[in-house]
């Protein structure tokens, strides 16, 4: 902190760097303890072998080298891209598609407004097991309702062909955020905008992507980038699932039907608290890391481009 | 809001012009909102059925006969108060950390003009990049070490420290506060923490609000950090607790219904008196992050 | 921009610098710890815990706390009490305080923890990973210490089943292993007497038991494909297929033997419907062991499954009318009868545990005493002890005689104690459901099986 932090131009007094600092410590605390001083362990880590009961023993690159070699640091690797680039946009497009339709005056949007909403603040653990209950081929109102159409539904939880879709459908069922931000940004399009183009007697459609799209999209990228990180995070759903159909307890860390909802985070939870490999998973941790950190450095290039101003990145 | 409701005017004008156009969207609406309502209405029909009832073709959503018994044998299948108010505890010290050092940090970043104020406010933005799993295992070394595992420090002292999303939220808010208002107090010579309490906090009562609720159900509906650090049967929490209707053998699905919506139902509640606070913070901290 | 950010990382490694002042000093200690081989830190947490239980022990008077994690519940957990009660009525030195504890990844964590029970329930695979992990104490030490000769008392897979190399790091208290529940009904009623003795016959049944409704959807499965767990295992062992080779070294997945059980599952399968064979299947998983099960709704006509259905049946499907027989072989191969996994649940001692003589007193007591008939009968558990093998009153259990029978021709199939067991597993019951599911045959299946299975240690 000794060191000056870039030249400068205002000259700051002392007493304000002190309250600044003061009033920050919370924080910067944490940021030690919580984020800088784990994240450096966690690299440390990464280069040893240990458990809950034995000292880390350095085993140099040991880690890595099995880690590439494991096909289901691969398949899991697979299983939790496909979250992020499937279940990302069919998010966007849902929360969109609703937000568009809330943005606009009607008896009850308040309402539609909730009820869309609502879902996004549930207990993940909830949601999740009243979703594998609607998902059950034969006792489940997913495949009953299909059923009504004279579509003969599969079963979503069991064929790994179809594992993963029950995920991305889970998913669109909790897009209220995405929703409301979205609707915020539309609320925010000038209504200028759309009477010049009313008067050059665009129809809706072409409203919504001459003017609609261009003005949200800076909102929609950071809500894509926001998206992708948390698919990267994606545990509880699948940890839920799997434990419920092996039987908590029972369940001898498994990925679900043929490994196909084996995310990512849930092979590393494994890793470190089921087989016991803690360095083996702070390895894991890391790469996950580099290759998130390397995505959102890309995407935060792309909503520089897609916005004119980079405003409000500070 | 001002800006955007002569724009409604005008659409409502030119819908009830072309009544015919409405619809298809109206019914669109309709069948979205089922759509979405559906999983609570399972969720509550299931939670009112007997297991035969809940496993009988074909299937319907109504409960042939209306069981209230499932809540109380529910309530007693695993220790539901109990682990109520173990939950009601952590997310009580967690919304007060948060309420306690949110505002603080925020304040700092928007309303002293200091050295380190940009700085933290981009690493803040860094440290939202972090995922969870990175420092979730030296994190658990250090509480093990610490003999702390197993109480609820570990899911408590982090929400002293602030949480990225809430800071952004508030600094936003403190932003907006006039400065002439602070200026004022700084020439009549009273303190920076003094100008905090009496004047920013006050004002800052809707976004305090905002930060309240977010965290609350935050905590309340954690499940990995619980997963992690606690163990012992009597202190887990509500979201560990339902899990154990998953038991080794079977599920017990009419039972574990009751027991969700029971642990839903605070969730819904709050969220339905604040929903104002609720839906304007994430469209701040949304929009302009 | 770029140089405020340059600027700013410089001012967070200045930071660190003066932060690691804590951080480092928890570094060394980590350093210099495996020197001394973890019983160093072992030794550390037991300092720290005696303390605690000093206190314990002084506030409670004579008595030493002995506390036992068992991973049961409801009616289970009440029998796994009253056994406690019994240990503390009949000696004075220990009160034993159960406790129930059902998620495995917390007893780990546990083990390593400062409040690790003194005497933990598990399964012997757990038993072997934590043994692997160093977190349970050697139980061969103590029964030599103690002149308890574990040999004569339990049976030698039992033993076998909780031992890397020649040391037993678990005691043995209730033995698990799968047989043929049949429905006696549907059996009749497709023109039957017996059970089968050869898969080959059991297909034949299979077939003419399964029935289906108009839209193809099964309403009746003849074939044993639930519980899952079941069908990877004693479908592949009746047919004498093996995972990994005998000397627990080298896996196998190619095993021709797998090939054949794989493709008579499949024969069935491809006959009524890939998809709604595992609709059945999944549905079937979706209300397992409740009143709704399919073999007590006399959906199921061959169940391969552990002594507790029956105690299941007793509760929930009364009007069931079934029977037990040995596990089929083959026509080739007929003396595989009775073949199943061989599992046990067993006692382990936590390196930290605070009471050790007290854990192996209570250890010795539930495994071998009066009363672990007594818990074994409540829970519908089968012996792990010689002794108990010959007992008239866990003979007389309902289907006791044949499990016991099974039991005793000591051919269960225990798994290898490979340190990548549980991602072996993983991947077998991955490939597996790539068959199910017809997404690749069993052939395509078990030669990628073998491939990926080559990094496993």
């Amino acid at each position: 902190m000794k060191k000056k932090v870039g030249q400068n131009k205002k000259q700051y007094s002392r007493r304000d760097n002190i309250n600044g600092f003061l009033f920050a410590l919370p924080w910067i605390i944490g940021f030690a303890c919580f984020s800088i001083i784990p994240l450096l362990t966690s690299l440390y880590y990464s280069f040893t072998e240990f458990n809950p009961v034995k000292d880390p023993v350095w085993v140099g690159l040991d880690n890595f080298k099995y880690i590439f070699k494991d096909p289901l640091v691969f398949k899991s690797l697979k299983n939790t891209l496909f979250m992020a680039f499937v279940s990302t946009p069919v998010n966007l497009f849902i929360a969109l598609l609703l937000a568009t339709l809330l943005n606009r005056s009607f008896k009850g949007r308040g309402v539609a407004r909730t009820i869309f909403f609502m879902p996004s603040i549930i207990p993940m653990i909830a949601a999740t097991m009243v979703w594998i209950w609607m998902f059950d081929p034969t006792y489940g109102y997913i495949n009953r309702v299909l059923g009504m159409f004279g579509i003969h539904g599969p079963s979503w939880l069991m064929n790994p062909a179809y594992t993963k879709w029950a995920l991305v459908l889970m998913g669109t069922w909790c897009t209220g955020t995405t929703m409301l931000i979205c609707l915020a940004a539309l609320q925010d399009v000038p209504r200028s905008y759309y009477e010049a183009a009313e008067i050059d007697g665009a129809n809706t459609v072409q409203r919504f992507f001459s003017i609609t799209l261009p003005c949200v999209a800076p909102v929609l990228v950071y809500q894509a980038i926001l998206n992708i990180i948390n698919s990267f995070q994606y545990f509880t759903q699948v940890y839920v699932i799997i434990n419920a159909s092996s039987g908590a307890g029972s369940s001898n860390a498994g990925g679900g039907p043929a490994n196909s909802i084996l995310m990512y985070p849930l092979y590393l939870f494994n890793t470190a608290f089921s087989y016991m490999k803690m360095g083996r998973a702070s390895a894991m941790a890391w790469i996950l890391f580099v290759v998130v950190s390397i995505m959102t450095f890309v995407m935060i290039k792309v909503t520089r481009k897609v916005s004119e101003n980079g405003a409000g990145d500070e | 809001m001002k800006k955007t409701s002569g724009y409604y005017k005008k659409e409502m004008h030119f819908f009830t012009r072309k009544n015919i156009k409405k619809i298809p969207v109206t019914a669109l609406m309709l069948i979205l909102c089922v759509i979405f309502l559906s999983p609570f209405l399972v969720m509550l029909t299931t939670s009112l059925k007997t297991n035969a009832d809940a496993f009988q073709l074909p299937v319907k959503l109504w409960p042939r006969k209306v069981i209230w018994d499932n809540y109380p044998e529910a309530m007693e299948q695993i220790p539901f108060l109990l682990y109520f108010r173990n939950t009601i505890i952590i997310t009580l010290f967690s919304v007060a950390g948060q309420l306690l050092s949110t505002p603080l940090i925020a304040y700092s970043l928007a309303k002293i003009k200091w050295r380190g104020a940009t700085l933290i406010s981009s690493l803040i933005m860094g440290t939202m990049m972090i995922p969870y799993t990175v420092t979730m295992i030296p994190l658990y070394r250090i509480w093990n070490n610490m003999g702390l595992t197993n109480t609820y420090l570990p899911l408590i002292v982090p929400m002293f420290c602030g949480s990225p999303f809430y800071i952004i939220i508030m600094r936003q808010f403190f932003t907006g506060l006039p400065n002439s208002l602070m200026e004022a107090a700084k020439i009549d010579g009273a303190s920076e923490f003094r100008r905090y309490v009496s004047l920013a906090l006050p004002l800052s009562k809707p976004a305090l609000t905002t930060v309240g609720i977010q965290s609350f159900i935050a905590a309340w509906s954690d499940y990995l950090a619980p997963l992690i650090y606690i163990n012992k049967t009597e202190k887990l929490t509500l979201s560990l607790g339902l899990q154990q209707f998953l038991g080794t053998f079977s599920t017990d699905w009419t039972h574990l219904m009751a027991a969700a919506t029971l642990f839903v139902i605070p969730v819904i509640i709050f969220f339905l008196i604040f929903q104002k606070n609720f839906v304007e913070g994430i469209s701040t901290s949304g929009l302009k992050a | 921009m770029k140089r405020k950010l340059v600027a700013g990382l410089l001012a967070v490694v200045l930071t660190l610098g003066t932060l690691t002042g804590c951080g480092s000093s928890e570094g060394t200690k980590g350093e210099t710890a495996p020197a001394a081989e973890g019983s160093a830190d072992a030794a550390e947490a037991e300092t720290a815990d005696t303390a605690e239980a000093e206190n314990a022990e002084s506030a409670s008077g004579e008595r030493e706390k002995v506390v036992f994690w068992y991973s049961h519940t409801n009616e289970e957990g009440k029998a796994f009490e009253e056994t406690i009660k019994a240990f503390n009525e009949s000696q004075d030195k220990y009160e034993v305080e159960g406790l129930s504890v059902m998620d495995k990844q917390k007893i780990i964590v546990a083990l390593a923890g400062s409040e690790a029970p003194d005497v933990v329930e598990v399964s012997n695979q757990d038993i072997i990973a934590y043994a692997n992990s160093g977190l349970v104490e050697s139980i061969s030490d103590m029964a030599e210490a103690d002149g308890y000769d574990l040999g004569s008392i339990y049976a030698a897979q039992a033993l076998n089943s909780n031992a890397v190399g020649d040391v037993v790091y678990g005691v043995p208290f209730a033995s698990q292993i799968i047989q043929m529940f049949y429905n006696k009904d549907i059996l009749e009623e497709i023109g039957y007497s017996e059970p089968p003795k050869t898969m080959e016959e059991l297909y034949e049944m299979a077939e003419k038991a399964t029935e289906v409704d108009a839209d193809g959807n099964i309403t009746r499965l003849g074939y044993p494909l639930f519980p899952l767990a079941s069908a990877r295992q004693e479908l592949i062992y009746a047919f004498g297929g093996r995972w990994w080779s005998e000397d627990g070294q080298t896996l196998t997945p190619d095993d021709p033997l797998i090939l054949d059980s794989l493709n008579m599952n499949m024969k069935f399968r491809e006959k009524y419907g890939v998809e709604k064979v595992q609709a059945f299947v999944a549905s079937a998983n979706t209300n397992r062991y409740t009143e709704n099960d399919m073999f007590f709704a006399g959906k199921q006509l061959f169940r391969f499954d552990g002594p507790w259905l029956a105690t299941m049946a007793a509760d929930w499907g009364p009007d069931v009318n079934y029977g037990v027989a040995l596990m089929p072989g083959t026509e080739a191969n007929p003396d595989l009868l009775g073949s199943s996994r061989y599992e046990t649940n067993s006692l382990g001692i936590p390196v930290v545990a605070n009471n050790k003589a007290g854990a192996w007193e209570f250890a010795k007591f539930f495994t071998n005493s009066e009363a672990t008939k007594e818990t074994l009968m409540a829970i519908g558990n089968l012996p792990t002890t010689l002794e108990l093998y010959e007992d008239p009153d866990i003979l007389g259990m309902p289907n006791f005689e044949v499990f016991v029978e099974a039991l005793k021709t000591e051919n269960g199939v225990q798994y290898p104690k490979i340190a990548d067991l549980a991602k072996y597993t993983s991947l077998i019951e991955e490939y597996l459901d790539y068959v199910y599911n017809g997404i690749k045959t069993p052939e395509e299946a078990m030669s990628e099986l073998a491939e990926q299975a080559k990094i496993l240690q």
